[in-house]
């Protein structure tokens, strides 16, 4: 595979603490749970994220949809998981399509983590945001799984999705993806 | 030239002044001296502050960022220091500022997600800014350590599955040792009624016993013939029954016998100088002695 080029604007993370090591499987589970997420913000995300892998210079690994859900399927909460790992280059693509995605939809998820709005405003966007979301993990993740049974759970549930929101905006901007990439690395508790 | 690099968010905006550092050839847009700086909030004060200040603000505020992507929240910086920040007690997070001026309480501010990760954003923007041209002590992001993730869960949840280890263990063992005990008494008990009935109690050979009432000529022998005792008998004499034994005396009425439990009689009067015979004990079948248990 060829190394994946970077948009010069997001800066590379320091190679030391980070590049060359692979991500474990709660990053992997985490990677594709924020892209559902932003799935679930923006209806268009399908052609965007194809969109924003030419902008990153990543279209050499995910040329087309069927790539990309190729990838996204070593997530071991999908319904039908993929054996192969990420190699280091997938794995940083993947990372910054992520954030590129996020800094994107960063009005969307700033506007739900505001306390600013009235609360039923607020209350409505999460509503939105939270049936969507819940479709696609329905649609896409094995309910076996105690983790995709903890999101759709309707009490555990909320806490983890604004988890999820709170991760992406986070990973937004320019110290995003070093902090993003940091984070699926977390020794597993 | 002063030179302000300003970052914008929807609720703040960071304005950085500073000179290039001409000795070291920095070109006039860029900043290597750093003058002064202002954090301005939507609907809160304006903050201000020199160079280290603002390397206090992103020494706590930067990391604090990145643990919270982990889901840990604690709290960063602590006093003196200028800056400090960590979760709010009724939500949302707590920017706690230190003013060098002596009576100056420290400034709190409670910032919601949005809030925080706006400064968040601006201090990425100073930090990855190319015309920034001086060292910022912030430490880079790096992988959490398990004992650092671990702060997240609440000591009771990180104690719960320990705990709850050893305690099914301590009722497992428990409830073994309870149940094997009186198992134990059970196997004590069988083994006994077993030991009771299949064993019967030791039954002691039978004895042929001679009392000679003052002295008598004496012979005791086997059916067989071999004998046993021959001689002048006084006192009390014992002989192991066996399959039977024969006796006779020069005085038997002087001689008492006995055989076993069985009643004591005299061997015979004062004429009867003859063999007496002696049978053993007919032994009882196991049947029998069960029905007498």
């Amino acid at each position: 595979m060829p190394e994946a080029s970077v948009l010069p604007a997001i800066p590379s993370p320091p190679a030391e603490s980070l590049a060359g090591r692979s991500l474990p499987r709660r990053g992997l589970e985490r990677l594709d749970l924020l892209l559902l997420a932003v799935e679930a913000l923006d209806l268009n995300s399908g052609e965007a994220m194809l969109w924003m892998s030419e902008q990153l210079g990543v279209s050499e690994l995910f040329p087309n949809r069927v790539e990309l859900w190729k990838r996204r399927c070593t997530n071991p909460l999908r319904r039908t998981p993929s054996r192969s790992a990420l190699d280091q280059a997938e794995s940083e693509a993947l990372i910054r399509l992520v954030c590129a995605m996020a800094d994107r939809v960063y009005p969307l998820l700033r506007a739900l983590l505001s306390s600013v709005e009235p609360p039923e405003i607020t209350n409505q966007r999460w509503s939105l945001f939270q049936t969507r979301f819940i479709e696609l993990v329905r649609e896409r993740l094995n309910p076996r799984r105690g983790a995709v049974q903890a999101l759709l759970d309707p009490d555990a549930g909320p806490l983890l999705h604004h988890e999820l929101i709170q991760s992406l905006a986070l990973a937004a901007g320019p110290g995003g993806v070093e902090r993003l990439w940091a984070s699926l690395l977390d020794a597993a508790a | 030239m002063k030179t302000t690099l300003r970052f914008d968010q929807i609720s703040c905006r960071l304005e950085v002044e500073g000179l290039p550092d001409v000795s070291a050839g920095q070109d006039p847009e860029s900043v290597g001296i750093v003058t002064g700086w202002s954090l301005r909030w939507a609907g809160r004060p304006e903050l201000e502050g020199s160079k280290e200040h603002l390397e206090a603000l992103m020494t706590v505020v930067l990391p604090y960022a990145r643990h919270l992507l982990s889901g840990v929240r604690r709290r960063f910086g602590k006093e003196p220091e200028p800056v400090e920040i960590g979760p709010h007690p009724e939500g949302g997070h707590e920017l706690l500022l230190r003013s060098s001026q002596p009576d100056t309480p420290p400034l709190k501010l409670k910032l919601d997600d949005a809030e925080l990760i706006d400064l968040v954003r601006v201090l990425d923007q100073l930090r990855h800014d190319a015309r920034l041209r001086i060292e910022l002590p912030v430490p880079g992001s790096r992988p959490l350590r398990l004992h650092e993730r671990n702060q997240r869960r609440p000591l009771a949840r990180r104690l719960a599955a320990p705990v709850g280890g050893a305690l099914t263990l301590l009722t497992s063992a428990g409830l073994v040792l309870s149940l094997s005990q009186p198992l134990t008494q059970l196997n004590r008990q069988t083994r006994r009624a077993s030991a009771e009935r299949v064993d019967p109690p030791a039954r002691k050979p039978a004895e042929l016993t001679l009392r000679v009432n003052g002295e008598s000529w004496l012979e005791v022998s086997r059916f067989d013939g071999t004998p046993i005792f021959a001689g002048i008998g006084s006192g009390e004499l014992r002989y192991p029954l066996g399959s039977g034994l024969k006796v006779r005396a020069g005085r038997p009425d002087l001689v008492v016998v006995q055989t076993g439990s069985g009643p004591a009689q005299e061997l015979g009067k004062i004429t009867e100088i003859n063999w007496k015979r002696f049978e053993p004990e007919p032994v009882p079948e196991p049947e029998q002695e069960q029905e007498r248990s």
